[in-house]
């Protein structure tokens, strides 16, 4: 058994690399990005009204693709950073995190305001679920979308990924199921983000450590402080 | 002695799967007559809960035949149901789209399904090509098909097969049936427009898919109007409709109707196709809207083969009993409460001409067909129906056209009440329709010079409940879906369809439906072989797909 | 050998197996042409069509009318399961007049409930008669869904009641190919969308042997046609797609050669059916139109010789070539931001939005209670 005190006091004091800093806030620039241009090719709602010359659809959704790939390419650096980055073993200690019911419980109540937030990892299971499922959903979100889009480009990697992707899609029992999941992660997104932004901004308040700094700086300077003063 | 059994199934050249039955005694001549489909698909319970406007293009599935016809009945019942009218533009498209359907349908079922029990293959083989050219003369001032040359290659093209003994589609039929009644010359003139038609029929296609989309199955029909809105107000569209149009219609004046005539002369007294009427009410819908006012056809029934009388329908009193159909059910129910629950009891053992086989258990359930009834009676519905409450009602087009054919042929009005007068009144029927379809194209040309509105915008509010019907005429006869719409999402769905009318079983008071009353008393020649039995339920012209759904 | 050299003597030698069949008929395809003076050139022309619509270089063309000359030594049974007959009417609506049609007029269409003329013990005859004479050499093409529920009691079939079920895995055993005909009996079709009461299924789901499916609802005549015509040729399958869809035909989606694309791109929709861009032809994504999902060639094929087609004629396409389309592309006349959720009358958006709402709800009410839990413990 754990001792509570000696685990805030274990929590890193630095938690991100530059590189995965940088991928956060890339990420959820284009995603942000991918939403609003998703959004439209779901039901375009501008119209250039008298022209066939502005390719108007078209330039939204060369954004969305552009978006796309570069989300694609930043998960798939993010993923290679959580087993083998150099700082990854915090986030590997919240695997066990997620394993402990009694971390599940304590963290649930400390949402709740009862007791305070314990954990091995940097994340608590229930932040630690909020990044895998957001992860998941960038996951689906990618493959979905490039299924979708080796039907719109069929050279370069369209036409390397185009075998794999159909294979993919008569998995799934067709495009129009693709699109309807690659649809659906979106409201995936758009429910998640929320929560994931105010538990980040909430965490910090509430039990006095890093958040919204920590994704820029890197360092948790809020937990040393807190660690000092319990010291003092 | 006890009376022998006849089965045929499948029953071939008409859409789907359909099984008739038939008791004969010593003599051959039948006592009772069963019929039943064998295929259930279950359209109305998977149309329960869809969005309404699926509704048509759903329904349409039911058949690939009368194609249109459900895909209509489907989007009318619904804009019936939630108080939408479409533009009169729409409107007119959409009968335009029901006349090329007819123009395209009876050719087909006359030549491609019924023909080959009128027309023996094999003895066109022994005619002489320029006697046959010059008969087809008096059938009809300006024959199609039946030039010398043209006659002699269809005759040697036919030879290949025979001599062979390879018939391909043609064989293990029912070739040197005393029944058959044509010369040789005059089957080689029906064999001629046999493959004539086929060409036609691809072009009655084309004039359907200019507004339609495709044929089979359009795709140009949408809850609040029509979407080819292009095509309707292309000027080189317009006149490529015209243009087949005038093609399929030269067909029917110059051919069908010509082969009509010249079977009304060969088999005037041929006893098989005399009879073949049991059931002698007449059940007709509206249909072929010819301008704001007018319609070709009007609805109504009559009774007793009585002429003289005319009623008009009312809605509430047609139902479905399934009795002895393979569902779920204690009485009656009305269509917009009607239930496809089903509940198959199958088939027993039997003896029959042939030596056993499985037999229809026909004091219990044996059909997937319901037996739709207006106020408990059966009532037959298609052409000639379509035709006698429109001669009843004094619709002076009809009594003009049917007028016009018996003095042509010299038969009495009663001879209408036959097989023959149910195969002449379907050519009657389409022929009327492409005499007058010009003036629903006319009505569509001088309208869109002022209005070129097809369709109006509706909402369905999902707190509330919606019934609507469609009650119309199509191919087969009269066609009436029922939709009830709750949530906004469809609530019930019932199809009661002219097959179903015709082609069902006995019902809970013992009344029979018009194929089975149809057959009674018919002779078969030989019952191993039974062509008489073809020759009347393919004068209804059935489709299973529809009749069961 | 180079991939063309290969495939050009594997078509070749086809020719010769056929060439050494028996013929069915005592007449070739040539001389029954010659007969309705059809000329050698038409021929051709009608050859090359061919060649041309399954993407084949035009060296292929003089192989393609010597097979139609061999047609007639491959017997065909149809057989009709759970279906509308649609199939079978757009198989006789074949085009390039006169020359397809005699070619089906003369193949050997050993068995097709719709055309022949025997009924009843005579059609069963025909039909056990020819899978037996022709055992391993005829070509079993299918219409209609296979019901399976019940033991398949749904549907029956001749005098014994035979289900339809062990009518076509019985037919399937010595078949020398297997053509699903639509996607009644590709995908299941309609009977088989939800609920499927019936149990419905693809021929290719309650048969062993490999099958093609040849999806459409129905396929245009070319497509049934067209992947005859290269069985013929190749005597093998053709390239295939995940569902066993001929690529030549099924190889494009709608959306990828639709005349409307251009308006597509540009953002330019019909908002509502008759309004002003329906009449100037504009994209009909925003009325549900599933070409982008939907993998077919009637943006190009069309139907009833090139008449016209769904896309057209101003309604949406429906997915009608996509396995359990009805299911999946419904409502088929709203784009997919209004999608059905599992049959109750919500959508996607309005479930999302709800949600949502809920999210943010719950996170202000979490917020205003820890600003009172803070006040409470500070
Ligand atoms: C956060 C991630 C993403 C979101 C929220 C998102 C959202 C959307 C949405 C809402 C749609 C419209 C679907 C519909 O029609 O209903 C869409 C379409 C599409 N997305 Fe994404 N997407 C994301 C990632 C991607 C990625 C990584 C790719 C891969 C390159 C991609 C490629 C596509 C393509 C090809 C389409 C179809 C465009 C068309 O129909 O022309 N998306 N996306
Ligand atoms: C208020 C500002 C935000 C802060 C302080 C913040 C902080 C964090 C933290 C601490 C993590 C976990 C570290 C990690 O896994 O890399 C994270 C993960 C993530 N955040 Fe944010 N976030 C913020 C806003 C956003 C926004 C607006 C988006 C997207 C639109 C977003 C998307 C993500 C994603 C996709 C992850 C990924 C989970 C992962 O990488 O495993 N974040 N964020
Ligand atoms: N019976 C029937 Fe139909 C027709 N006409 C339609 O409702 O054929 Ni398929
Ligand atoms: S695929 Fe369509 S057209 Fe063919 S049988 Fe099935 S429902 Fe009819
Ligand atoms: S009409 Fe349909 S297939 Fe054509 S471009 Fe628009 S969405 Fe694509
Ligand atoms: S609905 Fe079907 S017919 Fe073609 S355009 Fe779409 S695949
Ligand atoms: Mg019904």
């Amino acid at each position: 058994m754990n001792n509570p005190d000696t685990q805030i006091v274990d929590h890193p004091t630095f938690v991100y690399s530059s590189m995965n800093r940088i991928l956060h806030w890339l990420r959820a620039v284009v995603i942000t990005g991918l939403t609003i241009t998703g959004f439209y090719i779901a039901s375009p709602f501008l119209s250039p009204e008298g022209s066939t010359d502005k390719l108007l659809f078209a330039e939204w959704a060369m954004w969305h693709y552009i978006f796309g790939f570069i989300l694609l390419t930043a998960g798939l650096l993010r993923i290679y950073l959580f087993f083998f980055g150099k700082d990854s073993k915090g986030e590997l200690d919240s695997v066990k995190d997620v394993l402990s019911v009694r971390s599940w419980t304590t963290q649930l109540k400390s949402y709740f305001f009862v007791g305070e937030l314990q954990k091995k990892g940097i994340y608590g299971p229930l932040q630690f679920i909020t990044y895998v499922m957001i992860m998941l959903l960038v996951i689906v979100a990618s493959v979905t979308g490039l299924v979708l889009y080796v039907h719109v480009y069929h050279l370069g990697i369209g036409g390397l990924l185009y075998d794999p992707m159909r294979a993919i899609e008569a998995w799934m029992g067709g495009l129009a199921m693709v699109r309807y999941v690659h649809h659906i992660t979106m409201w995936g997104f758009l429910i998640f983000i929320p929560i994931h932004v105010y538990l980040v901004i909430w965490s910090a308040i509430r039990f006095k450590h890093g958040a919204l700094d920590v994704m820029f700086t890197g360092y948790d300077y809020h937990l040393k402080k807190e660690k000092e003063q319990d010291q003092a | 002695m006890a009376n022998k059994r006849v089965v045929i199934d499948p029953i071939t050249r008409i859409e789907g799967h359909l099984r008739v039955e038939v008791e004969v005694d010593e003599n051959n001549v039948v006592q009772k007559a069963y019929s039943s489909s064998t295929l259930w698909r279950g359209i109305e319970l998977i149309l329960k809960g869809r969005d309404p406007r699926d509704a048509g293009l759903m329904a349409q599935r039911i058949c690939g035949v009368c194609t249109y016809s459900h895909y209509r009945a489907g989007v009318e019942a619904v804009e019936d149901a939630l108080g939408v009218e479409p533009p009169y533009n729409a409107k007119l498209v959409r009968s335009i789209l029901n006349e090329s359907l007819y123009m395209h349908d009876h050719i087909v079922h006359f030549y491609h399904l019924h023909g080959l029990d009128w027309v023996d293959v094999v003895s066109a083989l022994s005619a002489d090509p320029k006697k046959a050219s010059e008969l087809a003369f008096k059938y009809s001032d300006l024959p199609i098909s039946t030039g010398t040359a043209e006659l002699m290659a269809v005759q040697q093209r036919v030879k290949g097969f025979v001599e062979k003994g390879q018939l391909g589609p043609f064989a293990n039929a029912y070739w040197g049936n005393k029944t058959y009644k044509f010369s040789p010359e005059q089957n080689l003139i029906a064999l001629s427009h046999y493959l004539k038609a086929l060409e036609v029929q691809r072009t009655a296609a084309q004039m359907f898919a200019i507004f339609g989309a495709k044929q089979p199955h359009p795709q140009s029909l949408v809850v609040g109007g029509i979407t080819s809105v292009m095509d309707v107000l292309s000027p080189a569209r317009l006149s490529e409709w015209l243009t087949k149009y005038k093609i399929v219609k030269d067909f029917i004046d110059r051919a069908y109707y010509a082969d009509i005539v010249m079977a009304a002369e060969a088999f005037g007294t041929e006893e098989s196709v005399l009879g073949g009427l049991g059931v002698k009410n007449f059940l007709s819908g509206e249909s072929m809207m010819l301008n704001r006012t007018e319609n070709l056809f009007e609805s109504g029934y009559i009774k007793d083969g009585d002429l003289s009388k005319v009623y008009d329908i009312d809605e509430s009193l047609i139902d479905e009993d399934v009795t002895h159909a393979w569902y779920e059910g204690e009485k009656p129910l009305k269509p917009y409460d009607g239930e496809t629950v089903p509940n198959y009891t199958g088939f027993v053992d039997g003896d029959t001409v042939n030596g056993k086989a499985k037999i229809l258990d026909e004091k219990a359930k044996y059909s997937w067909v319901k037996a739709p009834r207006y106020d408990k009676e059966a009532f037959e519905v298609g052409p000639l129906s379509n035709l006698l409450v429109n001669y009843a009602r004094g619709n002076e087009k009809v009594i003009k056209a049917v007028g016009d054919f018996l003095e042509r042929t010299g038969l009495p009005v009663g001879a209408l009440f036959t097989t023959l007068g149910r195969t002449a009144a379907r050519m009657l029927q389409v022929k009327l329709i492409s005499d007058n379809a010009i003036i629903t194209f006319n009505s569509l040309v001088e309208n869109i010079k002022t209005d070129q509105s097809t369709y109006t915008k509706f909402e369905i509010d999902p707190n509330k409940e919606y019934k609507g019907r469609f009650i119309g005429e199509v191919p087969r006869g009269t066609l009436s879906h029922w939709v009830r719409i709750k949530n906004g999402l469809i609530e019930n769905y019932q199809a009661v369809v002219p097959t179903t009318w015709n082609a069902g079983p006995i019902d809970a008071n013992g009344v029979v439906g018009p194929y089975e009353a149809s057959l009674v008393g018919l002779k078969l020649e030989d019952p191993k072989k039974p062509l008489e039995v073809l020759r009347i339920i393919h004068s209804f012209d059935p489709c299973m797909a529809c009749s069961v759904h | 050998m180079n991939g063309f050299d290969a495939l050009y003597s594997k078509a070749e030698e086809r020719i010769r197996i056929l060439s050494e069949l028996p013929s069915t008929k005592n007449k070739t395809i040539e001389k029954l042409l010659e007969e309705k003076g059809v000329q050698r050139r038409d021929f051709m022309k009608w050859a090359a069509s061919i060649t041309a619509m399954l993407a084949l270089p035009s060296q292929f063309t003089p192989l393609f009318a010597d097979v139609a000359k061999l047609a007639d030594r491959l017997p065909l049974i149809w057989l009709h399961m759970a279906e509308c007959t649609g199939c079978s009417e757009s198989l006789i609506r074949s085009d390039a007049p006169t020359v397809d049609s005699l070619i089906f007029e003369h193949i050997s269409l050993e068995y097709h409930e719709t055309l022949m003329a025997a009924a009843g013990w005579q059609a069963e005859e025909i039909l056990d008669g020819a899978m037996h004479k022709y055992k391993g050499k005829y070509i079993l093409l299918v219409e209609g869904g296979v019901p399976t529920a019940m033991d398949g009691q749904y549907l029956t079939l001749g005098p014994q009641a035979k289900t339809g079920l062990s009518v076509v895995t019985e037919a399937a055993k010595d078949a020398a190919a297997i053509f699903s005909i639509g996607t009644c009996s590709s995908f299941g079709g309609i009977q088989a969308a939800a609920p499927n009461p019936t149990g419905a299924k693809g021929v290719d789901k309650v048969v062993k042997q490999p099958v093609i499916n040849v999806p459409g609802c129905p396929p245009s005549a070319k497509n049934i046609v067209g992947t005859l015509m290269h069985f013929l040729l190749f005597g093998t399958l053709p390239a295939l797609d995940r569902y066993s869809r001929p690529k030549w035909a099924y190889g494009n989606r709608i959306h990828d050669l639709c005349e409307r694309r251009g308006h597509f791109d540009a953002g330019e929709f019909v908002e509502s059916f008759g309004d002003e861009g329906a009449k100037a032809g504009w994209c009909l994504y925003k009325q549900g139109c599933k070409g982008p999902y939907t993998f077919n060639n009637c943006s190009i094929e069309r139907f009833n010789q090139h008449t016209h087609w769904p896309v057209g004629a101003g309604h949406g396409c429906m997915g009608c070539s996509e396995p359990d389309f009805w299911d999946t592309m419904g409502p088929l006349e709203q784009p997919l931001d209004s999608h059905l959720v599992m049959g109750l009358n919500s959508t996607v958006d309005k479930v999302g939005t709800t949600l949502v709402t809920a999210t943010v709800i719950g996170i202000g009410a979490h917020a205003v209670a820890s600003l009172f839990m803070n006040k409470k413990e500070g």
